[in-house]
């Protein structure tokens, strides 16, 4: 997909709204011009319009994607 | 599988010491002896235990049997489909947590901007290579190299989706391109 922030933005919201989309890697890390546009213009973007959280949930992946922790145990009884 | 290897293992099975070296208490450690049909699997997973421990499953591959199993195993799933429309039209099994996607991008500030970074980068394409990667993204058994690279694909070269056994996900994706009637150039383009 090609376009500036604001776009690009309203190309991840259109998914994320009709409930298609909800984990997104991002490429282009790495090309620093690309990623000061992904880092500066397209986060931000994001973050503006609440699509993305500003901050992280928790210490790890699992909790950052609010997904259920069971201990041990519990997972043992499910598994 | 997966789930009794990371279950198996106490969380406190090894532990960052002050020194900053790992502490390991092998009594902590539990075997996994499995023989079923599919798997022969032996012995403890030995890799720390994780803070949350189960990893976060993802499920990726579109053949049937991955569905099946990503519908009942994975957390997140991760799929394609190039059409927004065609994403909305499949949807979203129930119950499954997360769909992902992978996201390329090619950001610019203005549109002219992103139209340049655009024509550069399909300049820098080495469409030789290209064919290569194209016939592969169909399934690796088509020789392209002859072909015109402004015309569209002879619709009798395209592979029948069933006839391929590996990543169809991928060639339904370039089969439906070719069918839309993209040429070769903007087919590599995409691959």
């Amino acid at each position: 997909m090609a376009g500036t922030p604001e776009q690009l933005a309203d190309a991840i919201e259109e998914r994320y709204r009709h409930g298609i989309l909800d984990v997104l890697s991002l490429h282009g890390f790495g090309n620093p011009d690309q990623e000061d546009l992904l880092v500066n213009g397209l986060l931000p973007e994001l973050r503006r319009r609440a699509t993305i959280d500003t901050d992280c949930l928790g210490d790890d992946f699992r909790s950052n994607l609010e997904l259920p922790s069971a201990s041990v145990a519990e997972m043992r009884k499910t598994a | 599988m997966v789930n009794a290897l990371y279950d198996a293992n106490e969380r406190d099975a090894a532990q960052r010491r002050s020194s900053g070296a790992i502490g390991v208490d092998p009594r902590k450690f539990h075997r996994v002896d499995y023989k079923g049909r599919h798997f022969d699997v032996q012995g403890p997973l030995d890799v720390p235990p994780l803070p949350q421990g189960r990893p976060v499953q993802f499920q990726a591959g579109q053949s049937d049997p991955g569905i099946t199993v990503g519908a009942r195993y994975a957390e997140v799933v991760y799929t394609s489909q190039p059409k927004l429309e065609d994403a909305i039209a499949f949807g979203r099994a129930n119950g499954l947590s997360f769909i992902m996607n992978s996201f390329h991008s090619v950001i610019g500030e203005s549109d002219a901007d992103v139209a340049r970074r655009l024509k550069e980068k399909h300049e820098r394409i080495d469409y030789e290579q290209g064919r290569l990667k194209l016939a592969d993204m169909l399934g690796g058994e088509i020789d392209l190299s002859d072909l015109p690279l402004d015309k569209p694909l002879p619709e009798t070269l395209l592979p029948e989706v069933s006839s391929v056994n590996r990543r169809r996900g991928r060639v339904d994706v370039f089969r439906r391109y070719a069918q839309q009637g993209l040429t070769l150039r903007e087919l590599i383009i995409h691959a």
